[in-house]
């Protein structure tokens, strides 16, 4: 352990679709349980959707794991450590949830940060994941590229909206600053909009759903659509 | 569009993807249904979200330097902290180094205590550091990286 050994760079997993599509009457919010590793392995055991207070849910995709393989106690369990924060902070965003517009004696010039960045129970799993990253970086060049972890906030303001929200948290290098190189994790939120009382939203493998929810049924696909009367319906 | 009409369509299209993409499972799925001034509906077949090695209000020492103005008590924190790309020079609170993590850091005249537990230190530099070790505690997991002290004391 004394001399810089090779750890490769740390390992993560991902995977998934999620799917959230709202009317006036419901928002239905859906992911599958996949995990994948760099290996190639897959499992279908991964929780990726979580209850969060004020009957909303949040759903992921991407990362799910980060981990040093020779270091066991270094991990980073995204779905384990995303419910133990809910489970202490879930609540910290409701005020923000409504929208509420700044106090009149906020100065113009940060009104574009009021609120933006509001889920304080995602921003709680920002450390772990910072650090294995970090860590990982002392061993050799970390590979950012499959680093992402989406999320879909769904649910109701009181007023009965539909609110949909996509927000990342995206594991960037920055740039060296007394030769530390330090890996930090960008954060960022954006409102799907509706249109026409329907709003639709996906993070993940989306190519295909995304094809199919806003623009037109790839040809190769419509032999196959029979097979899936939701999407024909739809 | 109807409730059912929404479930299908979110279930069909995780289903063609997965039929596609082998980074997308079919089965099971996770689903919630949402209305206005009601409890959520929650089908979700996974029970365990699974178990935290490193929990998110852990301590985290990231880029920090510690120098000896800063008198920082190391020994009394609770063990656990993460100690990544950071400088330590000249303390005087002895760094705990059994069941702490150190990756990256550089110690400059710096002191450390082992009094047991797990060792993980690696890629880290040190000069001119002292190394206490705890009477009657076995040291065998500091014995990988006793080299890189410039002295070892047996209290």
């Amino acid at each position: 352990m004394s001399e810089k050994t090779d750890q490769g760079v740390a390992e993560v997993q991902h995977g998934t679709l999620d799917v959230a599509v709202a009317s006036r009457k419901a928002i239905v919010v859906a992911t599958d349980s996949r995990r994948s590793g760099r290996d190639g392995a897959r499992t279908d055991d991964t929780k990726k959707l979580f209850l969060l207070p004020g009957d909303r849910v949040v759903a992921i995709a991407g990362l799910v794991d980060a981990s040093l393989p020779n270091f066991p106690e270094i991990t980073a369990q995204i779905p384990a450590l995303l419910e133990q924060a809910i489970g202490r902070c879930g609540h910290l965003d409701m005020f923000f949830w409504e929208d509420p517009p700044p106090p009149a004696d906020y100065p113009e010039e940060f009104h574009h940060h009021w609120g933006a960045d509001p889920y304080i129970w995602l921003s709680a799993i920002v450390g772990p994941i910072q650090t294995v990253f970090n860590i990982a970086a002392t061993y050799s060049t970390v590979d950012l590229s499959r680093a992402t972890m989406d999320a879909i906030v769904a649910g109701y303001r009181q007023s009965g909206e539909v609110k949909l929200v996509r927000s990342r948290l995206q594991p960037l290098e920055s740039t060296p600053r007394g030769g530390r190189r330090f890996i930090g994790v960008a954060r960022h939120h954006q409102r799907v909009a509706p249109v026409d009382g329907f709003a639709a939203t996906t993070i993940g493998a989306c190519n295909l759903a995304n094809a199919l929810l806003f623009e037109a049924v790839p040809v190769d696909f419509i032999p196959e659509l029979s097979s899936y009367p939701g999407i024909e319906a739809f | 569009m109807p409730e059912d009409d929404l479930i299908a369509l979110a279930h069909d299209l995780i289903r063609a993807t997965a039929a596609r993409n082998r980074g997308v499972g079919s089965e099971p799925l996770q689903t919630a249904v949402l209305h206005f001034g009601q409890r959520v509906a929650y089908d979700q077949p996974i029970t365990s979200a699974g178990t935290i090695v490193l929990p998110g209000d852990g301590t985290w020492h990231m880029g920090a330097v510690f120098t000896s103005d800063s008198d920082y008590p190391f020994a009394t924190q609770n063990r656990g902290a993460v100690f990544t790309d950071c400088e330590v020079s000249g303390n005087q609170s002895p760094i705990p180094l059994g069941d702490n993590m150190f990756f990256g850091s550089r110690f400059i005249n710096a002191v450390f205590h082992y009094d047991g537990g797990r060792v993980m230190f690696d890629n880290n530099k040190l000069d001119g550091c002292e190394l206490r070790l705890a009477a009657g505690c076995p040291i065998d997991p500091c014995l990988p990286i006793l080299n890189l002290f410039s002295r070892v004391v047996q209290e």
